[in-house]
């Protein structure tokens, strides 16, 4: 007890928002990594592609062409809290506000003609853009292709016909039931504009071995996360802040495939397993527990953070490190454009899809034992979700609120309309992990 | 000659008006198969004995059921019509087809018929022909176009021969050119855009033949009238979404200019080249329906933009109004270009970035539509 108490009071628990040492390794690993990319690419003007999240990204990795996700981007200007000036750039140039931010910031930058403002110098124009059609701002990389005169495709993603709701169950083993063959064959026909607009940029062929291999790297990567995440689900208290989990994932999704991410992924793994084994939690103080439904609020991850001592309240869930093991990993490798076009001809979209969205969140929100939801609004399809999430016995509060745009950012507003939830749904009920969740068993809505 | 009924003219506008409604009288009359979104190969449903409707919800006014289920930011047409398919509006309907573009509609109600919440939906089928021009989506067009055929088929007991088809597309095409027809005199200013685009989006709610019957009717009263239209400047619209009404033609007719065209496949846009009857019908529909049918799905951008590039270079453009209001998620990133055809063409422009929702933004949309139209110089006379 005496030592239990002393951790609880012991300073390096509470506070930061990175608590982690593989916060610091990734940080490093990111310097080296961008400044390497700023010698090969902005100075000795090396080749790269600018992509979509959602792009096949191991095309790349598997022919050494450097690229740029735009959304890593956006959250990189979010992060220097410049979003709001180069929100007011597209908007100058013909982009009215109504219009996402999120992935357009490369856009804005190129467009600004302050140069010395943008994140180490700007961004040069890339070889090729790829995105995926139907995001609302994919025709934004459309304008980025076309300002730098390079090929861009946008990936056109099959409609699902057949539905089904347990989607994570199947996608590991049975991605070509779940995502049905006449589909995968349509995204691998489009993969192959892909590599073929690549292999011009690297000057070499693919090789499917090395496509495989980085797969297979994949593959153990996401198996990491889904540790970590089994880890938070199950330890009396999160050993990891939400925020730094997020931020730790997606540094090391933009890498994967690579041995560098493997390795970061086990260590993460290994990090956190320890801390559940030494009891060491992100907030000892934690009584309640907290989903995010979205896109993360890359533009003030410390929100995140602020209703830990008044509430006891902390975020331990949100869609990034979930979507890295239900939606990414694909075993059964004997053709890896194949299986690397299932994982991309619904990835992402099952979070939106009515009734998948909402069996998946209820099943997560079971799992982590959540207590309530926030949701970013403007994520379509959270109007149904956040129904289900509340008929399944979880409130739901949606904040209106851009991800990386800083000028949406209201904090006393923002903090009050979480407080006054959290008072009035949350807090005044025993936590989710000391009762029963209504519906039992994880599949609760009906059919 | 001359002074043929205008009874036409009226009756193509009151069906366009009318939209979706009354689909049981319709049905009385035949199968009726109700489309979501215009990428649709409508020979292929009138091969099966069907007449095809576009639903648009007209007159319903979305509420409670639509507010509980979908996102603020769901078009009103979509809202609509989602709730008319729940509440058993649309149970007279053979089948309900949801177009690529529109596959979210298709997602909910099939989630709120898997909940048991859907009694009253009629069958439901995606039709996902992609609008990429590139031939890389030749086989998954090919399998979307079975699927609807054996569907349709299957649903409706019939078979589509060849022959049926040929039939279908040749009066398909008799409507395209007569609606080319009616898009020459509203260029010469005989017509007015209003009454155009209603004339030209009726085909979506009638069936071929008799859209085509009343349209040669209406066309030959029209040819012997002369419209004065004052000179008023001429219009190119485009707006974010397809209209399903005239009122922002009204808008800026009101303000002493003249549409004679719309970057909407509801209208002037939507009135294709002929469906080449020297092919096999079916895959003559398929061509067309994926390559030539207008729609904001169309990829790439330069397939997409080409017939507003070209309006814009015609000599009957005096200027464009673009209509983005704030509720725009995705036209507003080609509008900086297509500002840049119409440069290019020598065209100004307008942007009517408030809604036409509320009164206040009408109020204010009129009064910049009046400013740029009295400021809008007529390019050259109409030959």
């Amino acid at each position: 007890m005496a030592q239990q108490q002393s951790k609880d009071s012991d300073p390096s628990h509470s506070g930061s928002l990175n608590q982690l040492h593989v916060s610091q390794t990734l940080q490093e690993h990111r310097r080296a990594w961008f400044r390497r990319l700023r010698e090969e690419v902005f100075e000795e003007g090396r080749p790269y592609a600018l992509a979509a999240p959602v792009a096949p990204h191991e095309i790349f990795e598997a022919l050494d062409i450097p690229f740029i996700t735009d959304a890593w981007y956006s959250g990189l200007v979010a992060a220097k809290r410049q979003s709001a000036y180069y929100s007011d750039v597209l908007a100058e140039h013909g982009y009215h506000k109504g219009l996402s931010r999120y992935t357009t910031m490369p856009l804005a930058v190129m467009l600004d003609d302050d140069r010395g403002r943008a994140p180490w110098g700007g961004l040069p124009a890339p070889a090729m853009v790829v995105s995926r059609r139907g995001d609302d701002d994919y025709r934004a990389a459309e304008v980025v292709a076309q300002l730098a005169g390079v090929p861009f495709v946008s990936l056109e993603l099959p409609s699902l016909q057949k539905l089904h709701p347990d989607w994570w169950r199947m996608s590991r083993w049975q991605w070509e039931d779940l995502d049905t063959p006449e589909r995968i064959d349509m995204m691998v026909s489009q993969f192959e504009e892909i590599i073929a607009h690549a292999e011009r940029i690297a000057g070499k062929k693919l090789d499917p071995d090395r496509l495989a291999e980085l797969l297979d790297r994949v593959n153990r990567q996401e198996e990491h996360f889904d540790e970590v995440r089994t880890l938070v689900c199950e330890a009396p208290k999160t050993p990891v802040r939400m925020a730094e989990g997020m931020s730790q994932t997606m540094g090391i999704q933009w890498h994967r495939g690579t041995p560098w991410a493997l390795e970061q992924a086990r260590a993460f793994r290994d990090e956190v397993a320890q801390r559940v084994t030494e009891e060491q939690w992100a907030y000892p103080g934690e009584r309640y527990r907290l989903m995010w439904l979205g896109t993360g609020l890359w533009q003030n991850l410390k929100f995140f953070t602020e209703f830990e001592e008044p509430y006891g309240a902390v975020f331990v869930r949100s869609n990034y490190l979930s979507i890295a093991s239900d939606g990414y990993l694909r075993y059964g490798l004997r053709d890896p454009l194949r299986a690397l076009a299932s994982r991309y001809s619904s990835v992402s979209e099952q979070m939106h899809i009515p009734g998948l969205g909402s069996a998946w969140a209820i099943w997560e929100a079971q799992r982590h034992r959540v207590d309530a939801a926030l949701a970013i609004k403007g994520w379509w399809g959270m109007t149904l979700l956040a129904k289900d999430l509340e008929d399944a016995g979880i409130p739901v509060l949606e904040i209106e609120v851009d991800s990386v745009d800083s000028g949406t950012w209201d904090a006393d507003r923002f903090h009050a309309q979480v407080s006054r939830f959290l008072e009035e749904r949350v807090v005044n009920r025993p936590p989710a992990s000391e009762r029963q969740l209504d519906g039992g068993g994880p599949l609760s809505l009906g059919g | 000659m001359g002074d043929a009924p205008p009874e036409a003219g009226e009756q193509l506008r009151s069906a366009f008006r009318n939209g979706d409604r009354d689909l049981a009288g319709r049905a009385a009359t035949g199968p009726v198969v109700g489309a979501v979104g215009n990428a649709m190969p409508w020979p292929l449903v009138t091969a099966a004995g069907a007449t095809p409707v576009l639903l648009v919800g007209a007159g319903h006014e979305p509420g409670d059921l639509a507010a509980r289920h979908l996102d603020d930011d769901f078009p009103v047409e979509f809202r609509a019509v989602f709730e008319q398919a729940l509440d058993g509006a649309l149970e007279d309907l053979e089948l309900l087809v949801v177009a690529r573009g529109e596959e979210r509609l298709y997602y909910f109600l099939k989630e709120l018929v898997r909940r048991g919440d859907g009694a009253r939906v009629p069958p439901l089928h995606m039709y996902d022909l992609v609008l990429h021009s590139s031939d890389r989506f030749r086989a998954y067009n090919t399998h979307q176009q079975r699927l609807l055929t054996a569907r349709l088929e299957r649903v409706l007991g019939s078979t589509i021969g060849q022959d049926g088809l040929g039939a279908a597309v040749r009066a398909t095409n008799r409507s395209r050119q007569l609606q080319r027809e009616l898009l020459a005199l509203r260029r010469r200013g005989t017509v007015s855009g209003a009454e155009a685009f209603e004339i030209l989006g009726a085909r979506h709610f009638m069936d071929a033949d008799g859209y085509a019957d009343l349209l040669a009717q209406h066309l030959e009263h029209a040819s012997a009238a002369h419209l004065d239209r004052g000179g008023g400047p001429r219009i190119l619209l485009a707006p974010y979404r397809s209209q399903v009404d005239a009122s922002l033609h009204r808008l800026v007719e009101d303000a002493g200019a003249t549409v004679v065209s719309e970057y909407d496949w509801a209208g002037a846009w939507g009135v294709t080249d002929d469906i080449d009857e020297a092919a096999p019908p079916w895959d003559a529909v398929l061509e067309d329906t994926w390559r030539h049918l207008s729609s904001e799905s169309m990829e790439p951008a330069a397939h997409r933009e080409r017939w507003f590039a070209d309006e814009v270079r015609g000599a009957h453009v005096d200027g464009v109004v673009f209509y983005v209001p704030p509720e725009d998620r995705a036209f507003g990133w080609t509008v900086p270009r297509l500002v840049a055809h119409a440069a290019d063409g020598g065209v100004e422009t307008l942007r009517v970035d408030v809604s036409l929702r509320s009164e206040e933004g009408r109020a204010q949309a009129k009064q910049a539509v009046r400013g740029f139209v009295a400021a809008l110089p007529r390019r050259q006379e109409v030959g």
